[in-house]
């Protein structure tokens, strides 16, 4: 409780002072806008406007990028088992392409899937699998000698050993690889739109960004940005934070 | 709570502390936005003969690098560009945002148009919904010319409102020409010229024909700041590009080598481009009132503003 009390202090604290500089006069609205000008735009952009089905368009994007990364990251567990020549393949592409920034990649990615939804989902496929196989696969290493060799015994073997030792042995780094991965799709989808615009039909949050610097609406550009930050927090403390207790803390291996 | 209003006070310092320390540019300098293509000619023929130290030989110019008229805008709010180049909506864009700035000149008119691979597209009725079309901006002169003639010729400004895709003219010419579902590109000069000599490509709609005349290009903008407190520099400059101008006119072989030189275009090309009759250099600003109407109608302005409030003499 007390914890909130001091955070809502802080973001009042802010508010203050921000409005404290608006009212010098010393800015242009344009630099400065006032919080009530910010909270009006966002009003209006989100019952009037086009932001909510941006954001779910966004959203839905990410979402679909990490299920795929999921996907492919549990079969590239299952074939990497099977044949070490292919784990150390899949190491050498994750040390060439993990510090690569997806939006580096959108030139190229343009020329080979075109412009649009494929473009920016290979973008997000890009910027999630790496980080999330690192961590994965970090996590994998790291499975306690017993539990693989209870599963020798048993005999488990292919995707049932991937099911029900594997995972759940290494859900920890699967669950902050899937973080990690998430945080970076989320400014990859972003930056992707706002450097090359609409990807289709009316675009995701990173077009209402950069329509709100063209058409120099600062106000809606601030309540673009709030929207951005209250998702990333929403997702980050409530989503993963829910995830995280229903899974390892219930399991006992992290608090 | 004295932590509180301790925190809050450290808070206002960090944010306020740039404040201060602003240095005033000198009176007698001027910082110009560089920008390169054919419509800014006779900025690049000004910097190269030098006509300003003839009109006032204290008066510097500067030149600052900015990416786009966007970028343009938001440097000269933060004080850091005095005057900038661009399209009349752009402009009105910002005007209308409570920017304080007004037109000074105007630069150049300019053979713009919309550019299709596809064979199939003959006119704007033509365009399919899956078709994607390459412009530099939502707001931009080419995406209003494009709504101008969609709204006289099917009857809705913003018909093709989401189907475009923003990409910086080189981009937009490579994808068009590659062409699958991005087959039209609204460009200017010289991009046009490029695009029209590929095989396969044909102009679908000129600029002229979009805005059922002529109209200015491109034009010069001054903040308030910048007429009050250089209103002389600022008068210079006009005389400089009119200067400029003129010598373009009287001295075309001197200007194709100056150009050709800071285009990087060999000079047999460069003079094909600018024999075009519709690529003027002038300082009148036309279609003005066009803009101010067809942007007011359809929502881009939401205050009334008047061409002659905007035109600074």
């Amino acid at each position: 409780m007390k914890r909130w009390r001091i955070y809502t202090g802080l973001i009042l604290a802010f508010c203050l002072s921000w409005q404290l500089i608006v009212w010098s006069g010393r800015y242009s609205p344009l630099i400065f806008p006032s919080l009530d000008a910010i909270g009006r735009s966002l009003w209006s952009d989100l019952v009037h406007g086009q932001l909510l089905s941006q954001l779910v368009f966004s959203l839905r994007l990410v979402v679909e990028g990490l299920l795929l990364s999921i996907a492919m990251g549990l079969g590239i567990a299952l074939i990497a088992r099977r044949f070490v020549v292919f784990r150390k393949g899949i190491d050498l592409l994750i040390s060439v392409a993990h510090p690569l920034p997806g939006v580096a990649l959108l030139p190229l990615v343009i020329l080979w899937v075109g412009i649009g939804e494929a473009a920016v989902l290979f973008i997000i496929l890009h910027s999630v699998l790496w980080p999330f196989l690192v961590s994965f696969f970090g996590a994998l290493d790291r499975l306690p000698i017993i539990h693989q060799e209870v599963a020798d015994n048993y005999e488990l073997k292919g995707w049932r050993r991937l099911i029900w030792v594997d995972l759940p042995g290494a859900f920890p780094g699967f669950l902050s690889g899937l973080k990690i991965g998430w945080s970076r799709a989320w400014r990859a989808l972003i930056s992707a739109e706002m450097i090359f615009g609409a990807t289709s039909g009316s675009g995701g949050i990173g077009w209402f960004m950069f329509q709100k610097r063209v058409f120099m609406d600062t106000a809606g550009l601030f309540g673009g940005l709030l929207v951005i930050i209250v998702i990333g927090v929403a997702m980050e403390s409530l989503v993963f934070r829910w995830l995280e207790r229903r899974t390892v803390v219930r399991w006992g291996m992290e608090r | 709570m004295k932590k509180w209003i301790v925190m809050i006070l450290i808070g206002l310092l960090v944010l306020t502390s740039g404040c201060a320390a602003q240095p005033e540019p000198e009176e007698k300098t001027l910082i110009l936005a560089e920008q390169y293509g054919l419509a800014y000619a006779p900025l690049q023929i000004l910097q190269a003969k030098n006509f300003l130290a003839d009109i006032d030989p204290d008066l510097k110019l500067e030149w600052a690098k900015a990416g786009n008229t966007t970028a343009i805008r938001e440097m000269m709010l933060a004080g850091k560009v005095d005057i900038g180049f661009m399209g009349i909506p752009p402009f009105l864009i910002a005007r209308d945002k409570g920017m304080e700035w007004d037109i000074f000149t105007g630069l150049s008119q300019a053979p713009v148009g919309l550019v299709s691979s596809n064979p199939a597209i003959q006119g704007l009725a033509d365009i399919q919904e899956s078709d994607r079309i390459a412009l530099p901006q939502p707001g931009s002169i080419q995406h209003i010319l494009l709504a101008i003639a969609a709204e006289r010729e099917l009857g809705d400004a913003a018909r093709f409102d989401q189907q475009l895709v923003t990409m910086k003219h080189p981009d937009g010419m490579s994808a068009m020409l590659a062409g699958e579902e991005l087959n039209l590109h609204f460009t200017s000069p010289p991009y046009i010229f490029m695009e029209l000599e590929e095989a396969g490509t044909h102009l679908v709609l000129s600029g002229t024909e979009a805005m059922g005349g002529p109209f200015t290009f491109i034009v010069g903008a001054a903040p308030k700041r910048v007429q009050e407190e250089k209103a002389e520099s600022l008068a210079a400059l006009k005389e400089g590009l009119q200067m400029a101008m003129d010598f373009m006119q009287d001295h075309p072989d001197e200007a194709l080598t100056i150009l050709s030189e800071r285009y990087e275009l060999e000079e047999e090309v460069l003079q094909g481009y600018l024999a075009n009759p519709e690529l003027v250099y002038s300082e009148s600003v036309e279609g003005l009132d066009t803009f101010i109407d067809f942007m007011t109608r359809n929502g881009y302005l939401d205050q009334e503003i008047t061409a002659e409030e905007v035109i600074w003499n």
